[in-house]
């Protein structure tokens, strides 16, 4: 099988029927990967803020619209809203921002924004790598719903989580969701 | 007296919260229905700045077939021109803002020669204009950047066609390119009508113009300046306008420029970790 490669500028979003490797680098940004199991296919975005405050352009660049235009576009080559499926990524601490200001948590206001949008569209919730104070490389196979990822040196002092605490961290949400 | 205190503490903190919270919900809901006044502002707007154009285009190509004289067919040839290139640059906007909005456009950066790509554009912008009398002087290094050219003429044709729009008649707009390693500056200035400094927050804004109505001055439906400051979004690049009422306005773009760059479609996978859940 020959495996195309895209890669994911942030404020965009990737659906296609060929099979892809879709690359991109999350810091604070996240990343949703949606996968249809039934037409075997994914799509995955990659927003900066949470939320569109009406003004600009309406673009993927918030998480409220990058995560329904996502799902626009799966439904565009026969994804069906109904059997989706979620991934999601990055929303990291990657500033010296632990603050409580709300404007300079960025990350975790981004984290949030999935977990809200994909609740009230009961899409389920498989796998999660959220949060923490390290970016990640990720590399999502458009044709198998797998994830790779490499985390990225953290940008402000302090212990990053080791490989295992990360994929045991995953594996704990995934069973909370089963 | 001290768990008392505390509590009617956390109260208030939680009643600040929650107005807060309650403020900025209000603030987006004004948002949003502004957003939604424009919207319908612009669908009632694009019907004239596409129909006015294609009827002159129809109209001037059917005296044309008919024209018996040189000079005639010349004139309407050149009314045809104008007329295309003016649909083409509000065609391009629009289908700009709508590969924004779909997540779908994606910056192809590739070296270009700055000098050439700018006097393109310039040259292109001088054929279209209404006012030929508005004058455009350039200043740009002779350089090879590593730039998108989609990205540039973007900004270019929307800052240097505002300048010329909103300049009168023997007035010049000066427009200067400069670049380091990083990043490449680009400065418009128009000593035209400019506008109120509370005003300028919202000229990039979806649908907005601030010469709205019937009546309007000036054509354009509020998307150029909107899919501008998208795409400079996207690529990591700032706008910054000062303007005073009848001074004029001064446009500063900054665009990271990057090398090009690998962007690790040939990494070796073993580096990588699974993220352990195969299987959605």
């Amino acid at each position: 099988m020959a495996v195309l490669q895209h890669h994911l500028h942030p404020s965009t979003l990737f659906v296609h029927t060929e099979p892809h490797h879709v690359h991109t680098v999350l810091g604070s940004c996240v990343a949703v990967c949606l996968w249809d199991p039934e037409i075997q296919l994914g799509g995955i975005n990659h927003y900066m803020l949470p939320t569109w405050n009406g003004t600009g352009l309406a673009t993927p660049r918030y998480g409220n619209i990058a995560i329904l235009k996502l799902i626009e576009a799966m439904e565009k080559i026969g994804a069906s809203r109904n059997r989706l499926r979620a991934k999601i990524f990055g929303g990291a601490v990657v500033l010296n921002t632990h603050t409580e200001n709300s404007t300079m948590r960025v990350g975790e206001r981004n984290i949030e924004t999935a977990l809200s949008v994909l609740k009230d569209l009961s899409i389920p919730i498989v796998s999660q790598c959220v949060g923490g104070i390290s970016g990640y490389k990720l590399i999502y196979q458009t044709y198998s719903g797998k994830v790779l990822l490499r985390r990225i040196q953290p940008t402000i002092p302090g212990s990053p989580p080791s490989q295992a605490e990360i994929i045991s961290s995953t594996q704990t949400t995934k069973n909370t969701q089963a | 007296m001290d768990s008392t205190q505390t509590s009617y503490s956390g109260n208030s903190t939680q009643n600040a919260e929650r107005n807060q919270l309650l403020k900025q919900l209000e603030e987006a809901n004004r948002k949003l229905l502004q957003a939604e006044a424009y919207k319908t502002y612009f669908l009632s707007n694009i019907r004239n700045e596409i129909n006015n154009p294609m009827a002159s285009i129809l109209s001037a190509a059917t005296c044309l077939k008919e024209a018996t004289d040189l000079a005639t067919s010349h004139q309407l040839a050149t009314l045809i021109h104008n007329e295309s290139r003016n649909l083409n640059f509000q065609m391009e906007n629009l289908f700009m803002a709508a590969e924004l909005e779909a997540g779908a456009w994606n910056p192809a950066p590739k070296i270009i020669s700055l000098q050439e790509a700018t006097d393109e554009i310039i040259e292109s912008i001088q054929q279209k204009a209404d006012q030929p009398e508005v004058s455009i002087e350039s200043s740009c290094t002779d350089a090879q950047v590593f730039i998108d050219p989609a990205l540039l003429r973007l900004i270019l044709m929307n800052l240097i066609d505002n300048a010329v729009k909103f300049s009168s008649s023997g007035q010049c707009v000066q427009v200067e390119l400069q670049h380091n390693e990083t990043e490449l500056q680009l400065t418009v200035r128009d000593s035209g009508i400019g506008m109120d400094p509370d005003k300028i927050s919202s000229v990039c804004d979806r649908f907005r113009q601030l010469d709205e109505g019937r009546c309007k001055a000036h054509q354009g439906h509020g998307i150029g300046l909107s899919a501008t400051k998208a795409a400079l979004d996207l690529t990591g690049g700032t706008i910054s306008i000062d303007s005073q009422p009848s001074l004029g306005t001064t446009c500063s773009v900054c665009i990271p420029l990057s090398p090009p760059q690998n962007h690790g479609e040939s990494e070796d996978f073993e580096e990588f970790f699974s993220d352990d859940t195969e299987v959605f």
